[in-house]
């Protein structure tokens, strides 16, 4: 384009005029255009007519008793009719993921059938073999033998289908076109044949998932390093695998109007409460949502008080972890598409722990739990503390120390707490691209940011050398806390503390600390206080700071109220000469 | 009735009731202890805890007698629903005036020791603030919260005493009568109604499931409070000697400043003073909670929580109206303990309508 025509697009008047490009449309206007209307009308009329075919059906089958209506649907007789609405339903043929295939079974005379499955999320081997194989082609044999050949057509059953003709472990009748869809949207095959209502559905799911990895968030150096997956039964496998227990249960809801998620509710009969079971599967129930595509979504749904700064239930990778709190009474919740657990209930003290606390020696276990409590306390209070220090309690530091502060602040122009401030922001800043590079060169480049940028702040004299020790101790800190969410709830109550210590020093401080604290203590997760063992005291303060040894866990927890609270003997180690004696009713005597 | 506020174990009770009274051991309590006893302020001490546990007997009879219900109901029941309001209201007037002389003394408290140049204002509406959240959020919350600070409270408060022991000159304690017998105990029978705090049981009578909890939760509460005001009396006047101790407005804080560990641990006062605001916010919720809580009652309100926002806006001019610190303090030994045994008669008053009506305990369920 010269330069004229350039200019004179510029100078064109109706360049001025109503821009043409494209639009959803302004404030005001109807959403859907004419043809969506159109659209949305068909749809309510397939429902309505389906509902309409099924309450007819619903009338003539109740005077046959309970079993007749179970089995009544919408199906119609004609495969054709059956066909034409499925593909209404799925509007095809824009919609090129449902598969139909069309084919006749090998009866005498042969069937007209259709094999409908949706393509990428079913295992196509198992179609060809196990589907149509049989189906094409083993059928004829059967009417060589048996009462089915002999009778011709009419001996054609789905039942004959299901019993003789399909090898598959896991096939079901369906009666109506709302069911049919479901199992054609978990990776079904969906049988339909001429002449009957009924439809087969069989087992086909191959979803595309990755295989078992590493944990990311929980990685320990002693014990298990396998993580769960985005495949909802493939954890559903790595929990049983450690829990070989009949009275283990896995529950299935549906959750999403759209995406209807599974979601696996796992416990153990006889030791979770039945309280705390019916109240998981009531929260999880009860949301009426499009779409639920991850165990930290739907955790937001069901927890008790979502304007927490910090979790109300645990959100774990590690299967081990979560056969652990399936054992003293928890309810583990596992989410299609996601790779974590949601463990219900939990308190805050659960939340400072990990899994490798268990496996080290219970010495270390506990000096492990002590540095994260202290990590956790500086991560929370370093910079509330150092600013009240220098801004109002001078006489705490000795003097010379003070005099170094004071020197090395004195050619910063900014106050103490912007420079604080600022420092933090370029901290989270250099942990949020480090987040988001390539894991490669994430670490190097946080580091290099770090390194440098301090080295070039201190040196240009914005921020004093003692700043970037408190903002470098507070960030090491915060990442010793093992869990992300409490991470993020400290950085967030971290900007709270240091706003009150910088108006009132201590008191400041002291006020922010026990808000904090009467925060806390007012949190419940699924019924359970958040401060619990400790606030409120529930039976022995155990396992909360200190590990104890394994031999002496007697009891579960005791804010799990389970039935069953003893989940090992008293004498544990009897071949040890040191162990106490067993009391007399041990021995039956 | 109001909102379902939980339940408070003995354990939270006792806390709850030792925190409120303990607190007071931060204010000038303990120079008003030295004064009447001079050397024997311990022995004061003694004598105000058997008289404070003695105190509360009639309001143990009373939650025994009407168990799982608060004050309101209580006084209704006893004294119908005439009189029985207007005692509540008595009792709610009084806990109103305790936590306003606490939070004007607290204030004063913390702008003489730590926050010199900062005006008044902003430390009560600090420490309203925080009441208020904390009474917002409800008995257990507070319960549990207090249970936490606690050790943190009474561990300060110990390592003060401890590390003032090598300074501590037996000598002082004597002589072992003090200024004599007579007035050791009038005056410790005085400073009895320092344990009249401890009528909040009553007015959280409704969260104890076993009226044996809120017996133990005073009695027990009371004792501890007294043995913690006996040891702060004994080195008070161990370091300081009676004369010096018996005009010190803020013993614990002089006994802080005293502390030398070493050369880098030095002045280490502003730091247990967190401990003390600690004490000093549970002391102003659960009064608040206390308050708000009785007073609704009185005024037959079905929920406390509205009634809360407009007392903490009232509470800070109120706090504000004493001219200077001393005239809080005459308040506070001249007005405020007197009328305490006045708010400790009416729950015998109640226990006393209760026995001539036969109402609550056994005659009631029958």
């Amino acid at each position: 384009m010269g330069l004229w025509q350039s200019l004179k697009r510029w100078l064109d008047p109706s360049s001025t005029a109503v821009d043409q490009s494209f639009s959803l449309g302004n404030r005001g206007e109807k959403p859907a255009s004419e043809n969506q209307g159109t659209e949305m009308l068909a749809d309510a009329r397939l429902r309505t007519e389906n509902v309409i075919i099924r309450i007819d059906r619903l009338m003539e089958a109740a005077p046959k008793g309970k079993e007749a209506l179970e089995k009544t649907g919408d199906l119609s007789d004609d495969l054709e009719q059956n066909l034409k609405r499925l593909k209404e339903l799925f509007r095809l043929p824009e919609n090129k993921d449902l598969v139909i295939r069309e084919f006749q079974v090998a009866t005498q005379p042969p069937t007209p059938a259709a094999a409908c499955f949706m393509e990428g999320l079913t295992n196509t081997g198992i179609i060809n073999d196990h589907i149509m194989q049989p189906l094409m082609l083993l059928s004829h044999l059967d009417h060589h033998a048996g009462a089915a050949g002999e009778d011709g057509p009419s001996s054609f059953s789905p039942e004959m289908v299901l019993k003789r003709l399909l090898p598959g472990n896991q096939s079901t009748e369906k009666y109506d076109l709302a069911s049919m869809a479901d199992a054609l949207l978990s990776g079904d095959t969906v049988l339909l044949f001429a002449g009957s209502r009924v439809a087969i559905a069989v087992e086909t799911k191959s979803p595309p998932t990755r295989s078992v990895g590493k944990p990311e968030t929980e990685r320990v150096i002693w014990g298990p390093h396998d993580a769960f997956t985005e495949a909802f039964r493939v954890n559903v496998a790595l929990v049983r695998r450690r829990l070989k227990d009949p009275r283990v249960v896995t529950e299935v809801l549906t959750v999403g109007e759209i995406s209807k998620t599974y979601v696996g509710l796992m416990y153990i009969d006889t030791i979770a409460h039945p309280k705390l079971v019916a109240e998981v599967k009531r929260r999880i129930e009860a949301i009426k949502v499009d779409i639920v595509n991850s165990s930290s979504i739907l955790e937001q749904y069901i927890e008790d008080n979502p304007n927490s700064l910090l979790p109300g239930s645990l959100l774990t990778e590690r299967p081990d972890r979560t056969a652990a709190y399936l054992s003293e009474g928890h309810v583990a919740i596992l989410t299609d598409t996601s790779p974590n657990a949601i463990i219900c209930p939990i308190t805050f003290w659960s939340l400072l722990q990990t899994s490798e606390d268990y496996y080290l020696r219970y010495p270390f276990g506990s000096v492990l739990r002590w540095i994260r409590l202290m990590a956790t306390l500086i991560a929370l209070t370093l910079p509330a503390l150092y600013i009240a220090v220098i801004n109002y309690h001078q006489e705490m530091l000795p003097t010379e120390l003070m005099l170094f502060i004071a020197s090395t602040r004195e050619q910063v122009p900014m106050p103490a707490v912007a420079e604080l401030l600022v420092m933090d922001v370029v901290f989270e800043l250099i942990r949020e691209a480090g987040t988001r590079i390539p894991s490669v060169i994430g670490p190097t480049i946080g580091l290099v940011a770090s390194l440098v940028l301090g080295q070039a702040a201190v040196e240009a004299k914005i921020v004093s050398p003692i700043m970037i020790l408190i903002v470098a101790i507070t960030g090491l800190a915060s990442f010793a806390i093992p869990n992300y969410l409490v991470g993020f709830g400290v950085r967030v109550m971290r900007f709270f503390l240091l706003a009150l210590s910088t108006v009132l020093g201590f008191y400041g401080l002291a006020a922010g600390l026990f808000i904090l604290l009467i925060m806390l203590a007012a949190e419940r997760s699924f019924g359970v206080p958040y401060l619990t063992p400790v606030a409120p005291a529930r039976g022995k303060v155990r396992d909360i700071l200190n590990r104890p040894p394994l031999y002496r866990m007697e009891e579960r927890p005791g804010y799990t109220r389970t039935s069953n609270q003893q989940r090992q003997e008293e004498i544990v180690r009897k071949w040890d000469p040191m162990a106490p004696a067993p009391t007399p009713d041990e021995n039956g005597g | 009735m109001y909102q379902y506020e939980g339940h408070i174990s003995r354990r939270e009770g006792i806390t709850l009731i030792f925190a409120v009274l303990s607190s007071m051991l931060f204010l000038q309590y303990p120079q008003f202890l030295v004064e009447v006893g001079g050397p024997a302020g311990w022995q004061v001490a003694l004598v105000m805890t058997l008289g404070g546990m003695a105190t509360l007997l009639p309001v143990i009879a009373l939650i025994r007698r009407f168990p799982g219900r608060g004050l309101d109901q209580i006084s209704k029941a006893a004294a119908g629903v005439v009189l029985g309001p207007l005692l509540t209201l008595l009792i709610a007037t009084w806990l109103l005036a305790s936590l306003v002389l606490s939070l004007r003394s607290f204030t004063e408290t913390f702008i003489v020791t730590i926050l010199p140049d900062t005006p008044p204002s902003p430390v009560m509406v600090m420490a309203v603030l925080c009441a208020l959240y904390a009474s917002y959020r409800g008995l257990e919350a507070i319960s549990r919260a207090t249970q936490i600070l606690l050790p943190l409270i009474a561990g300060g408060s110990l390592l003060v005493l401890l590390f003032s022991l090598p300074r501590v000159d037996t000598s002082l304690l004597f002589p072992f009568w003090g200024h004599g017998l007579i007035p050791t105990v009038t005056g410790g029978l005085y400073y009895a109604s320092m344990a009249a705090e401890a009528v909040v049981i009553l007015a959280f009578g409704y969260a104890f499931r076993d009226p044996n909890d809120a017996r133990s939760s005073g009695l027990v509460g009371t004792l501890l409070f007294g043995l913690g005001a006996t040891a702060v009396a004994v080195v008070l006047v161990g370091v300081f000697g009676a004369p010096t101790a018996s005009q010190n407005p803020f013993p614990l804080f002089n006994l802080a400043r005293l502390i030398y560990l070493g050369r880098f641990l030095q002045r280490m006062e502003s730091l247990i003073i967190m401990f003390w605001v600690f004490a000093a916010l549970v002391r102003l919720a659960v009064l608040m909670h206390a308050a708000t809580v009785t007073l609704g009652g009185a005024l037959g309100l079905p929920h406390y929580r509205p009634l809360l926002f407009s007392l903490s806006v009232m509470i800070i001019p109120l706090a504000l109206l004493p001219e200077d610190f001393l005239v809080t303090l005459r308040l506070d030994r001249d007005w405020l303990r007197p009328l305490g045994f006045a708010v400790l008669l009416i729950p015998a008053l109640l226990w006393l309508l209760a026995v001539i009506r036969r109402k609550g305990g056994e005659t009631d369920a029958a």
